[in-house]
């Protein structure tokens, strides 16, 4: 089991998809565990080899027909520091070398003596090691500096304008409010742009670090290195992930490519229906941006802002520096986060206002009609809206979904995860050994009986349909398709039939053997005069407090596999076998 | 001069070739952005050929080179005044360690890769095809393929784990014979 999380976790990391909680346990595990270590360093290795040598083998010669990408110089100067457009990676050791050898050459005779010559200049660095015609350099300072100096003379008329203007007659509150927000708004944005303007004046140019004089013994963090000078530099990188995206930029609107890096400023707008993008930030930092959704703007300016008029974000922010919260202003208030799991929903309408859940983590909400705050934890949601109580509530759980990582505990030999293709994710619970129904119940009753036990979070009083997603194991067979589920903290709407009479609190799933594959079964219900289309009926439990439960997993009928499990208020009726399941619980994923 | 000059630049790039492949792993391995990673492996080899005379040549260049990225990665950090790696010092000083301390790649294993690839079926070198010599990322791989973010995840992780096994198992193979 620990070597298949180590697995995980290395896995994980080499395609970025690690929550900041794995990360660190994958920090803690490279500090304490030499194993662990050696076997990320050997997957590192690997992963590296693949990016080189597949491109490699990828030659007509190999019967490979993918179009190689044109090298990459090396090195290469950096004129800005953007985050460079996504492109293919080549490492073959024959044209790096070239690259180096072309480049040290055009440094030794351009910069004299090279590694024992002083420093060079700035226009040096940009110069020597280019190996490839050189793209007209121009200082792109200049045209950034100049439009943020518009737009603060901009913000500035605003505001003296709103400043000017007469109060409101007192009889007219709400007019006198809204003068008050759009003053308040203008200063904002002012100060916004001269930050903006700010960040915009040229830097004097840094100095080379010194080399470590031993491997084991770096050099000090603090020493600077020599880099041509920053332009604006790219706050995150962006992803359309369905169609019906568009970039905001201070120049208008157009459609997005793809993936693109975000300067400070821009903005991501998705269509109605079916725009979907994603923001990544290097820190890890994801936000995920649901249909009707406008961003105005992203930046980063010691902590992270991303202001959002309206729609969906739900952001899984990495662990910010203590004094440099990530900022979610919106028309009605702002969300200031230092690491979580959050979900904003932001409509126009000023009585419907933001609605922020919390998934992982606490958020500060403060409303921006009154400066009035309140701590959102972990679970719970506050709206800060017109005529709405600022609090902390908890947030219904409506959907919880286990999959086989979850299983917080596997007793006895009886389950084991494995991999399956045909899964939801490719893993599944597979109880191997062929139980009849009645040695299982009787080893149920003795204790004998290996289980799986899953914790979740559901509220207290409601009703929760249960929907088991399984399949026959190596048999398929009418005696081969059962599990059984309990709760030991939850009540059955209704008993079943079959594990009540053994005395057992539990209920049946079965009938998987009806269908190939995996499917969505519960418990069963002869149907009257056998014309009746779907004679599942769900089977429902309730729990009598909030917060944390359990749910058992038995198998009845081996072998049997089990790839999810859905818990939910809303599925009423069983499921298609290829319904989609909801993202739950922070978990995203669809079904297939 | 010029004699001593080309010397110089033959065994930094003896030296650099040997290298560079581990280099850029250890750099993807602690650098979370893969482009920034591309990006700060060139700043390195530009640092280490303007140190080069510095270079200590009793001590080893793998070591050197990772001081000098571990060196960067935290400019890095300062720069942007956030966290340029998502991994702590301690774990990176671990890190480089471990690199200095693990057996390297043997040059067969291009050898065994290729015979390795060859047994892969048709679906999972697709798979690989698009990862590695497309570049696409897992996002637009989930959008080609109709699946989830997490299938995509877990099937290339299965087919890495499985090519890691089979290379070894050949070099291995190889050895004893």
């Amino acid at each position: 089991m620990t070597r298949e999380r180590h697995e995980q976790l290395i896995q994980g990391y080499l395609d970025r998809v690690l929550t900041p909680s794995e990360v660190e346990e994958l920090d803690r595990l490279l500090v304490s565990d030499a194993e662990f270590r050696a076997a990320f360093v050997e997957a590192s290795r690997h992963e590296s080899f693949l990016q080189g040598s597949l491109k490699e083998l990828a030659t007509p010669g190999t019967g490979e027909q993918t179009p190689r990408a044109t090298p990459r110089p090396f090195p290469r100067p950096r004129l800005d520091r953007r985050f460079p457009s996504p492109r293919p990676t080549l490492w073959m050791p024959v044209l790096v070398a070239a690259g180096i050898l072309f480049a040290i050459v055009l440094v030794v005779s351009t910069a004299g003596p090279g590694p024992a010559s002083p420093k060079p200049n700035r226009s040096e660095t940009a110069r020597a090691p280019a190996p490839v015609k050189a793209d007209p350099v121009e200082d792109p300072v200049t045209p950034a500096r100049a439009e943020a100096e518009r737009k603060l003379a901009e913000a500035e008329r605003r505001r003296k304008e709103l400043e000017a203007a007469p109060p409101a007659p007192q009889t007219d509150a709400s007019g006198e409010e809204k003068r008050r927000e759009d003053l308040e708004r203008a200063r904002k944005i002012e100060e916004e742009m001269r930050r903006q303007l700010e960040l915009t004046r040229p830097k004097p140019p840094a100095v080379t670090p010194e080399a470590p004089a031993k491997p084991a013994a770096p050099p000090p963090p603090k020493q600077e290195v020599e880099k041509t000078e920053p332009t604006q530099v790219a706050v995150a990188k962006a992803e359309c992930v369905e169609g019906g995206v568009s970039l905001l930029t201070s120049s208008g609107k157009r459609a997005f490519k793809g993936i693109e890096d975000l300067l400070p400023g821009q903005g991501l707008e998705t269509a109605a229906v079916q725009g979907r993008a994603a923001v990544r930030f290097p820190d890890g930092t994801r936000l995920e941006i649901g249909p009707a959704t406008e961003i105005q703007e992203i930046r980063v300016d010691g902590g992270k802002r991303v202001v959002v008029i309206r729609g969906t974000v739900t952001a899984a922010v990495a662990k910010q520096p203590k004094d440099e919260a990530m900022l979610f202003p919106t028309p009605h208030g702002e969300a200031k986060v230092l690491g979580t799991t959050l979900r904003l929903s932001v409509d126009p309408d000023a009585k419907k206002g933001t609605r922020l859940e919390v998934l992982e983590g606490s958020v500060q909400l403060t409303r921006k009609s009154d400066g009035k705050a309140v701590e959102v934890a972990s679970g719970h949601f506050a709206v800060a809206a017109t005529g709405v109580t600022l609090e902390s509530r908890p947030s219904p759980i409506d959907e919880i979904v286990l999959l086989p990582r979850h299983a917080k505990t596997v007793k006895g030999a009886e389950w084991k995860i494995i991999n399956d293709p045909r899964a939801l994710t490719t893993a599944a619970l597979h109880a191997s050994r062929q139980w009849t129904a009645d040695l299982a119940t009787a080893a149920m009753k003795q204790g004998s009986l290996g289980y799986v036990d899953f914790e979740f979070n559901a509220d207290a009083n409601r009703e929760y349909s249960v929907w088991v997603r399984a399949a026959c194991g190596e048999v398929r067979n009418i005696e081969h398709d059962a599990v059984g589920v309990a709760f030991p903290d939850g009540l059955f709407v209704k008993p079943c039939g079959f594990y009540t009479k053994h005395g057992l609190d539990a209920h049946l799933f079965t009938a998987y053997f009806q269908q190939q594959g995996y499917w969505f079964g519960s418990d069963v219900e002869t149907p009257r005069g056998g014309t009746t289309p779907n004679p599942y009926v769900p089977v429902r439990v309730q729990f009598s407090r909030p917060g944390k439960q359990t749910l058992r997993l038995y198998p009845c009928e081996g072998p049997i596999r089990v790839d999810a499990i859905w818990l939910s208020t809303t599925a009423k009726q069983r499921p298609a076998a290829d319904h989609p399941i909801p993202a739950a619980a922070g978990l995203k994923f669809r079904g297939k | 001069m010029r004699v001593l000059e080309m010397d110089k630049q033959e065994k930094f790039i003896s030296l650099m070739m040997r290298e560079q492949a581990d280099l850029r792993a250890f750099l993807s391995s602690v650098i979370w952005d893969r482009h920034r990673c591309e990006d700060l492996t060139q700043e390195v080899a530009l640092v280490l050929w303007r140190k080069f005379d510095s270079y200590d040549e009793s001590r080893s260049f793998g070591g050197w080179a990772r001081g000098v990225a571990l060196n960067l990665v935290r400019q890095t950090l300062d720069e942007g005044r956030r966290r340029g790696t998502a991994l702590s010092e301690a774990a990176l000083h671990a890190l480089d360690r471990a690199y200095e301390e693990a057996p390297r790649f043997a040059p067969e294993r291009q050898d065994a890769l290729r015979a390795c690839l060859g047994t892969l079926p048709p679906q999972s070198r697709s798979l690989l095809t698009m990862r590695y010599e497309q570049a696409m990322t897992l996002g637009s791989m989930a959008g080609t393929l109709q699946k989830s973010l997490e299938a995509v995840h877990m099937l290339l992780s299965r087919i890495r784990v499985a090519l890691l096994r089979c290379i070894q198992q050949r070099l291995s193979s190889v050895a004893r014979s």
